[in-house]
This record gives C-alpha cells, structure tokens and sequence, in this order.
C-alpha cells in the first residue's frame, strides 16, 4: 500500500484529540486530555510542536479563540481539522486495521490484551 | 475574575517574552497561564512557579524562536530582498554623495586588506612547505640534538637493527658547489650526494628516468630541469655525460622543478657511493643527513628511545663508556620552520617560526586598524545620517531594520574593498615577494580555501566594523533628531577616542620596531670584525692553484691593482669545522673544549688586517699542518682571544705554552685578535689558524679600488693559466656577509614597509575624528569666535584633545616597545641597546604626523566665518 500521508504516532494522536474536541481544541486542552485521560506524560511544548508541524503539512488549521479570565486575558489558538487531515487519519486507520487483519487469529486472543 | 490572582516568576515571563516569536507569544503564554494556575490549585504556588519555569524552558525551541519565517502562518508580508537592494542602494548614492570620505575609508580599507591577503598568502605559503612529499609524516631526520649532521654509520645500523620499523633510509651529504665539465666547457652547480632510498622517502617527480634506479649505477647523476637549462642549455640531457672530480658520469634522471615551498635546494643529485671516502661506516666522519621513513605503524617517539639505545650500545662497543650521545627523530616537516641548528649545515632553506609569527600579528594589526578606520569615519558622519534616520523610524522602520542597513552598507564597503585589494595583492605578489624573500605561487590566491577564507574574513571585518555604528545610528530617537536636537553621547567619543589611541598605539610600536632593528644592523654591518671584508674577493681553487701557490700568487701581484693574494681553507665567514682543545684532565668529554680551526697560508693573516697580539705570524714562521705526520715536528699554532682565555692568559704570557688540539701537542706561535667568524648572534668562539698547504680549497685576494673590472678579468685570466677546468665563480667578501644578515635586511624591510602602511591608515582615522569634532563642535566655535576668539585660540581647542590622544598613545607604545625591542636584541651577543633617541625621535615623529594630520582640518574650522555655522538655528 503506498502511503501518502506521512502522520508520526504522537502526531496521530493529537490529530485526534484536535477531532475529538472539535471546535475547542488547542494546545492546553490537548495536552489535558493526554494526560488524564490517556495517562500519558506529555509536555505542553511537545503538544504545542506538534500542532505547528500539523499546521505545516496542513492537517490543520487554526485560528485565534476567546479569551478567558483563566488565561489573563490571552486569547486561545483552537485547531481545527482539515480535509487533509481527516484523509490522513483514515488512512492511519485503514493501514492499522489491514493489518490486524492480516494477524493469525491464535496469536492474540480478543480481551486478553 | 477572581480578586486575588498567583503570578507567575516575572524573570520566567520576561525571558519568555524575550525568545519567543511575537506570533506564538500570546496563544502560548495564554496556555502557559492556565497551566500555572492549574498547578497552583492542585500542588501549591512553588511547585506551580517551578513548572512555570519548566515549561518556558521547554517552549524553548525551533518553533518558538524569534527569526524570520518561525511561524507557520507566515506569509511573506516583509519583503526584505527588496528593502536590502534599497539599503544598499542608498549606501552607494551615500557614497557618491561624500566622495572625499568615502575615498578616505575605502582607501583604508583597501591598504589594511591588501597587506593582509598578502601576509596571509605568504605564512600559509610558508606553513606549506614540504607538505607535498607524500609521505611527510612518516620522514625523520636522525640527530644528536645539537648537529643537523650525524656520522655516516647511523643510517645503515638503523637499517640493520630495526628492519620491521624502518621503510628506507637515506644518507645524504651536501657538498656544495662541485666543478664540472661538460664539453670542455667547466661550471660549478649545487650537489647533494645520497643514497639510493632519497628518491623513494621524497616526493620529487621524475621527468624522466625513474626513481628506484636513476642513482643505483655508479657514476650515474640525477639533475633538476632548470639546472638542465642552466648548464646544459636545453632540456633533454638524458644520457649526456658530464666530468665530476675526474669521473665521467652519465646524467640517468631529470627532475622537476623543485616546488618554491621545497626546503631542499640542490641542482644536482649524486649516489654517495661515487664517494669512495663517504661510504665506510664510521663514527668519526659525521656530514650526514640521515633521513629515515617509518613504517606507518611506527610510533615515532617509542622509536626515538630505541634507537638512541641501539646506537649507544654500538658506540661503548667501539669507544668505552661514557662516549654516549643523544638521538633524537626530528620529523621532517619541522625542519624549515623549526631547525634551530645554529651551526650551519641546514640542508636547504629555513625560515623560524618567530618569523611566520611576527608576519601573523603585523597582519591582524593592521586589519584591526583598518577596521577601527571604518568605526571612526562611519560614526564621524552620524550627523547627517541622523535626519535619514529620523524619517526611516517615523515611516515605521523598526531598529533591528536600521542595524541591518548599516550594516549592509559596511558590508558594501568591505566587499568592495576586498574585490579591489584582491586584485591589489595580485598585482604586487612579485613587489612582495621581494620584501619577504619567498616565492609564492600566484596559483594559491585562485584556490577554493584561500577565497572562501578571504570572504569570512570580510564578513568578520564588516561586522566587527560596522555593528557599533550601526548601533549608534539605529539608536537615534526619531523626535530629537528631527527637531534638529543632535548630541553625541560622551561615551561615543570616549570609545572613538580609545580606538584612535589604540591605531597610535600599534603606530608607534611599530615605528619603534623598524628604527630598532634598522639601529642594529646598521651596527652589525658597521661592527669592527677583528678583519676588513671590504675589497676582498674569493673564489674556489683546485689541487692544480694549490700545488703551485707561490707562483700563482707571485703572478696575481704582478698587477699592481693586486694588493694581496692567499689561499686558504676557508673564507673567515664559513668557518665550520671545530676539533677538540683539550683544557683538561683525563680523556672524557669534559677536558675537552670546542675549538674551530682553518688551513691558511702566510699572507692570510697580513690579507685580512687580522691583528697579531703576541708571537710571529705565518710570515715569520710556519710549520706546515701536514708535516708534522711525516716529519715529526709540532705544527704552528696561532689561537684567537676566546682560545687563550680558556686558560686564563694574557697573549704574552700564552705565546710558547703547549696546548694539544685534536691530539696533536704544540706551542702557542702567535695570538691573533678575535675576529667575528660566526653570525653576531653568537659569541665568539676559540679558533685556531694552521699552517695548512693540503687544505687550500680558497683564493682570497685584497684588489685595489681602481679599474676594478679589468683586475677581475686579469685575476681570471691567471686562474685559467693555471687550471684550465676550473670555472672563476668569485665572489666578495662583504656581499657574502651581507647576505648572512638578509633576515634582518627582510625584517627591516617588512617593519618599514606595515608601520608606514599602519602610520597612514592611522592617520586617515584620525583625519576622519577630527572632521567629526570639528562638525560637532561647529556651533561652539562659532560662537567663541562671536565671543572673540582667535583663530589660534580655536587651533588649540580642536587639536589639544588629539595631542593628548597621541601623548596616551605614546605612553602605552613606548614601554612595550622597549620591553619587546629590548627581548629581541637579547639574541644577539653583540647589540645596540634600544636607546633614548629612538624614543625621543618616535615621540617626535608622531606627534608631528598627529599635528599635520589634524593641522588641515583645525585651520579651515578655525578660519571659517561664524556666520555659517550660526545662520540656521
């Protein structure tokens, strides 16, 4: 399968996160979800990286957010996916499931892992 | 919002606002906040401010950086390509615009520069030598730390002894000059005699005939192409045959030119086994250079301490304990800068590492000079930069956008220098190979390294000179500029101040230096030799002029333009060889003291003006050397100075006392007066003058001042009549010793030449201050000459600061001067000492320069009508 999207693990996983918060994502918020939700030890500044180089290849986009009293007035950055993006979590996915698919059934027993 | 809020660390916040790119700032310091106050509710207000720390310091990256293009929503709304044409666009118009300024600064940068290319060309020229033998760092020269030479047994017992370590060996022996005929026709060439490995350690192409064989056969000689045209008159001479001592030998190999950066120097190469003395392997006969080549896996230094061992077993073999010697490996590579052998028998050209050194430092002086030059006059013109200042910050130039300019047209300056002074350099490559007696390859200034170095370099100079005013000028508040408020900060002139203290400074260090070292050799040159050098010429002779001496003498005086003729063994300025004087007790190498000798005959001593102190001289009586074998008698003795001092006589009382040299017993005949036989770094050391018929290889003859070439040609005339095969290659006595202080000449030279060039360059710098002063201070003397000033009263006023600027100078400069001057004379065994009238007449002399430099510009401010300085307020 020839690959067109080129989407780091890290990367994937923000790249979700940004989905799953549509419309309220952005670099604090990501960074929460990661690790409270996914136990995870992140850095705010890792998150924020990769957000920038998603914004590079243009899985996203971003514009400037509301601020709140929380933040001292700062105004959010929220991240929003784009039709890129989406294509290349699909075919993140796709590539995962083809090959769980592919594995011998025996070797892994569901809900054992 | 909450009444009561935790701040985070101010330091924290701050030097994030410092390094983070004003796109990101606001969004990251937003999640940066919340974070903060996250923490500060879950762990307390310390844990949160050291994680606030944490995270701006991981933030701390590519992304976040303040430069151009760090954002990703970049999208080009600056176009600086354009805005640099326009900088430099402006730059040029400026420098039109102030033709005589930018004249003055480029001139500048143009004379710092080129002395710069060129001192650089000529120390990597320099650092360069020998490097093209391929295997440059496996070649050693074997020596006792003393002597370049060593006896010729060294090399074939290292050979024998170490046959894993040891690639090839080669002895090679310089015989100098050797007479040859070719068709009847004699000349004298440059000979090195070797053995077969020469070829195989050094790389030195063959044009034809090869390597391995051109020196196995006997008789066989190896010449260098332009030794081919020099004496053969063409190229092609394989095969050809040429007489040498008696021998008919066939030319087997022509070399290449030996490379300019080659410090071996022959014109002709000989097997040493030609040499039917030279091959017998003894400790007694040492005028080897033994070179080896190790393997590649020889660690050199383990090496050196096995051979010393190995060799000193050899020698208690031959001569008992206590006969030991040092053995050092000197790798070859050192040799040209580093030989310090002060006996004389290098093998070809050396050069000293002080030398590249002195080169070096006159270099970077002089560019830090030209340097300077460009600060001073670029800040010295502030003035009418700063309305075009003013306007450019009021239509939105930020400062980071004004240093750019300026630095942009330093950049122009600089550049335009270098392409000009390069060209510069080129030209005057051969006037400067002259002053510094090399030859370098117009070939390197068009290699890679040496440009790309060359532009890094001008990139350096133009930021070095071009940032503090950059600086200055970006700095101007727009809103007192344009208001026509203008003052320069004191600072600034303290700093410009400074830097023209420091040109003077290095000016006058280096005017020192030249009259120093031009002070000393002209006592050097002027020095009582204990002999007259003037009117003496000398030349080789033969077996056929030395068996034959009286006649040939008695008829070289029958011109009475000849004023006297000897022979001799040596010229008093190449005495090399020493014996032993014994001055102790018992056989060790203590009770034994250096002592040189030389075979003359009687009108020698009477030829030179040498001064007999005590005793006869030759005339009176003289026991031939070579007798005293034979016929048993003791020979003559006549002893310098330096020799009877070693046993503490006077000459009256050492004329009769038996001394012993080189095992031979004799009495003192006569005491001759020391004379300078050595370079005048040195001492004087003990000689002594045999009567010695078999040793004549020198004619010496004193010629009248009149009809001089008619003389020669009759002086040539008798040598042929006397030995038809021996070329008249003479020479005179005080050009040969002049040329032994050609590194002072050099030095003398290269010291006039940069402290003239680092004097004018100064002096443009401090042309340019003063324009400075006087525009600043305009307003203040117009109304002090309102007030009734005189015009001298101005004079003072502008120039009092810049005397005193060339007094500090002198302060500084002086005593380092001495200090420096002074460890350099050290060297010499006789010398001048620095001396007051060298100071007073720097001081003089700079403060002159300073007055004529700022005279110009002092008068015409002071004569101007005050009316036009004060009209517009």
């Amino acid at each position: 399968m020839e690959r067109r999207y080129y989407l780091g693990e890290f990367e994937e996983m923000v790249l979700l996160v940004v989905v799953v918060q549509h419309g309220e994502a952005y670099g604090l918020s990501i960074t929460n979800v990661i690790e409270d939700e996914l136990k995870r030890s992140v850095s705010m500044s890792s998150v924020h990286t990769a957000l920038y180089r998603l914004e590079e290849k243009g899985y996203v986009k971003s514009e400037m957010g509301g601020a709140t009293g929380k933040r001292g007035g700062r105004r959010k950055r929220i991240f929003l996916i784009t039709a890129t993006g989406k294509a290349a979590l699909l075919e993140a996915k796709q590539t995962r499931q083809y090959l769980w698919g592919q594995i011998p059934g025996h070797l892994f027993e569901i809900g054992g892992a | 919002m909450e009444p009561f809020l935790p701040k985070p660390p101010k330091l924290a916040e701050r030097f994030f606002k410092f390094y983070c790119n004003e796109d990101l700032h606001e969004e990251i310091e937003g999640d940066l906040l919340e974070r903060f106050y996250e923490h500060e509710e879950v762990y307390g207000l310390s844990v949160a401010k050291r994680k606030y720390w944490i995270n701006v310091f991981k933030f701390f990256n590519w992304h976040t950086l303040k430069r151009k293009r760090s954002s990703p929503r970049y999208n080009g709304v600056q176009n600086n390509i354009a805005m640099f044409k326009n900088y430099f666009k402006i730059a040029f118009r400026n420098a039109l615009k102030h033709k005589a300024y930018t004249a003055i600064n480029l001139s500048g940068l143009v004379v710092g520069l080129t002395s710069f290319i060129l001192i650089i060309a000529y120390v990597q020229h320099q650092l360069s030598f020998d490097n093209f033998h391929e295997n440059i760092s496996r070649i050693y020269r074997v020596t006792d730390g003393e002597n370049a030479i060593t006896p010729n047994i060294v090399a074939p017992l290292m050979e024998r002894s170490f046959p894993d370590e040891i690639d090839e060996t080669s002895r090679t022996i310089i015989m100098g000059s050797q007479i040859f005929n070719y068709n009847a026709e004699p000349f004298t060439a440059n000979v090195f005699f070797a053995d077969q490995g020469f070829f195989q350690i050094f790389t030195l192409p063959f044009l034809e005939g090869n390597a391995e064989t051109a020196l196995a056969a006997k008789n066989s000689i190896v010449v260098t192409r332009k030794a081919a045209l020099k004496y053969f008159g063409k190229e092609d001479v394989m095969g050809e045959s040429v007489i040498l001592a008696g021998r008919t030998c066939s030319i087997t190999g022509i070399l290449a030119d030996l490379p300019n950066n080659s410090m071996l120097d022959f014109e002709i190469m000989a097997p040493l086994h030609d040499l039917s003395w030279a091959v017998s392997e003894t400790w007694s006969n040492s005028s080897y250079h033994t070179f080896v080549m190790l393997k590649d896996f020889v660690d050199a230094e383990q090496f050196e301490a096995k051979t010393e061992t190995t060799l000193n077993k050899n020698i208690t073999e031959a001569f008992g304990e206590g006969n030991e010697s040092r053995i050092f490996l000197q790798p070859f590579k050192n040799i040209y800068l580093q030989s310090d052998f002060k006996m004389g028998y290098e093998i070809g050209n050396t050069s000293s590492m002080e030398y590249v050194y002195i080169f070096l430092a006159v270099a970077i002086l002089i560019l830090v000079i030209a340097a300077i030059n460009y600060v001073n006059l670029a800040t010295s013109r502030s003035v009418e930069r700063a309305k075009e200042v003013g306007v450019r910050k009021v239509v939105g130039a930020k400062k980071s956008q004004l240093v750019n300019q300026f630095l942009s047209e330093s950049i122009l300056f600089v550049f335009a220098s270098l392409m000009v002074s390069y060209g510069l350099a080129l030209a005057l490559l051969p006037n400067f190979d002259q002053l510094s007696g090399m030859k370098i390859d117009p070939s390197f200034f068009f290699q890679t390294d040496f440009i790309l170095m060359l532009i890094g370099i001008a990139a350096v100079v133009s930021l070095l000179a071009g940032i503090y005013p950059a600086l200055l000028l970006s700095g101007f508040k727009p809103v007192s500029v344009l208001k026509g408020k203008f003052s320069s900060s004191s600072k600034g002139n303290a700093l410009r101040k400074s830097l023209v203290v420091f040109q003077f400074t290095i000016s006058i260090f280096l005017l020192v230096a030249t009259l120093v070292v031009n002070k000393q050799l002209n006592f050097i040159q002027h020095k009582d030799l204990g002999y007259d050098r003037e009117q003496v010429l000398f030349f080789r002779v033969d077996s056929n002029i030395s068996k034959n001496r009286a006649a040939f003498e008695a008829e070289l005086l029958q011109n009475p333009q000849v004023i006297n003729a000897s022979l001799g063994s040596n010229n008093p300025l190449n005495v090399g060889s020493a014996n032993g004087i014994k001055t102790g007790e018992g056989e060790g190498r203590d009770a034994y003291e250096r002592i040189y000798f030389m075979g003359v005959d009687e009108n020698y001593i009477d030829l030179m003006g040498m001064k007999i102190l005590a005793g006869k001289d030759f005339k009176e009586l003289a026991i031939a050397y070579n007798d005293t074998d034979t016929t048993g008698s003791k020979p003559s003795y006549i002893v310098n100075e330096a020799a009877i001092a070693l046993f503490n006589w006077t000459p009256e009382e050492a004329v009769g006392q038996n001394i012993t040299i080189s095992g031979q017993e004799a009495p003192v005949q006569a005491v001759v007066a020391n004379f300078h036989f050595m370079n005048l770094q040195q001492k004087i050391e003990p000689f002594v003058l045999l009567y010695y018929p078999d040793s004549y290889y020198y004619g010496l003859i004193k010629v009248g001042p009149e009809n001089m070439a008619e003389t020669i040609d009759f002086i040539q005339e008798k040598v042929r009549a006397f030995s038809a095969a021996l070329p008249f290659d003479y020479q005179f006595l005080d050009t040969r010793f002049n040329n032994m202080y050609k590194f002072e000449t050099r030095l003398k030279k290269v010291f006039l030449t940069f402290a003239t060039i680092a004097i004018i360059i100064a002096c443009l710098g401090m042309f340019g201050l003063i324009s400075y002063m006087a525009l600043n201070r305009a307003k203040e003397i117009g109304i002090r000459k309102v007030l009734g000033a005189s015009v001298s009263n101005v004079i003072v006023l502008l120039s009092s600061d810049f005397l005193k600027i060339g007094a500090l100078s002198l302060l500084i400069a002086l005593p380092l001067a001495y200090y420096s001057m002074s460890t350099w004379l050290n060297d010499y065994e006789y010398r001048i000492s620095v001396g007051i009238d060298i100071m007073a007449f720097s001081a003089m002399a700079a403060l002159l320069i300073i007055c004529l430099t700022i005279g110009y510009q002092a008068l015409k401010t002071a004569m101007t009508n005050p009316s036009r300085y004060l009209r517009n307020e």
